[in-house]
């Protein structure tokens, strides 16, 4: 048990990381897969016949969210 | 525009970067693709580059070991692998799920998009120009048949994306067009009147960014240090 906690532990400190150098530079290309993830599958949606709405509602913001960031860079079907 | 002032040597550069562009499968023609046609070329410029251990293929293995073939090249390729390994996350792992899951196409598109998402007016104008210069070459062709210099030999390499190649314009990057740009500029300082394959080797050894510099570390140089070169075999040529 209490390996598994110290385990634990060390696997908290390593992933949070103490050194801000390292904890950042993983936020920030964490922030940028997502944003290219988010690319591809709306593209993909898109393609594929989703509305703006449907694809909204899964993401959790409004359509004009969706439409504003993604509506140029897409294009239509 | 400025195709018009490139020597027959930097047109080669040119064409042959798209070329490499195509083969390793990505829809972009990036800086890293300009630097394998340098490094490819038979000129001053190219003898350089392979002198200080920068060869087409060193080049390509770097190339291909940082953002990979095929579609999804462009969606990973800049990303630290390490700090995101540092919270758990194994981008190749991403990587691998993500291209066996999506269709090629959706693949493709994104990662043109990543790329080139802000840049659709210049690709668009870009390829009027190229529509501009088939008719113009064309009616010139009639006039003096076949002149070898127009098509270079193609490209070649190593490695070969699987599937059909990338088809169509493909545009230039941000990054890979800024650097044709400056090349006008490495010319004017020089009072050079053509526009040379040196002139674009300097242009691109000046970006700070982008995929050159890493690429040029690993091969244990640097881009001053090469830029040095270059300057110093046109001087004592001159």
């Amino acid at each position: 048990m209490l390996t598994v906690m110290q385990s634990t532990v060390q696997l908290a400190e390593g992933a949070a990381g103490q050194d801000p150098d390292v904890g950042l530079r993983a936020v920030a290309a964490l922030r940028t897969l997502t944003e290219r993830l988010e690319l591809l599958q709306v593209g993909n949606a898109r393609k594929l016949g989703w509305s703006w709405q449907q694809i909204a509602d899964r993401l959790g913001v409004s359509k004009q969210t969706v439409h504003r960031k993604y509506g140029r860079r897409i294009g239509r079907r | 525009m400025m195709f018009e002032r490139l020597s027959a040597d930097a047109r080669t550069v040119v064409i042959h970067a798209q070329q490499h562009a195509r083969r390793l499968g990505v829809r972009y023609i990036g800086c890293d693709h300009l630097l394998l046609a340098l490094a490819a070329t038979d000129t001053p410029a190219g003898g350089v580059l392979r002198e200080q251990g920068v060869t087409p293929e060193r080049v390509e293995e770097q190339v291909v070991r940082s953002s990979g073939l095929g579609a999804a090249a462009a969606l990973f390729a800049d990303l630290d692998r390490d700090a995101l390994a540092g919270i758990g996350i194994d981008l190749d792992a991403v990587r691998a799920r993500i291209e066996a899951s999506m269709p090629l196409e959706s693949l493709a598109r994104a990662g043109q998009a990543v790329q080139c998402g802000s840049h659709r007016a210049g690709a668009h104008r870009l390829r009027l120009l190229r529509r501009w210069r088939r008719r113009r070459r064309a009616g010139r062709g009639r006039a003096e048949p076949t002149d070898a210099r127009t098509t270079p030999p193609p490209a070649t390499g190593r490695y070969r994306a699987p599937g059909p190649p990338p088809d169509g314009h493909l545009p230039f990057t941000p990054g890979a067009k800024r650097v044709l740009e400056m090349s006008v500029r490495e010319a004017a300082v020089r009072h050079d009147r053509h526009l040379g394959v040196e002139h674009i080797a300097l242009s691109l050894l000046a970006t700070a960014g982008g995929p050159v510099p890493p690429i040029l570390n690993a091969l244990a140089t640097s881009p001053a240090q090469l830029r040095a070169a270059i300057v110093d075999r046109y001087r004592s040529a001159s």
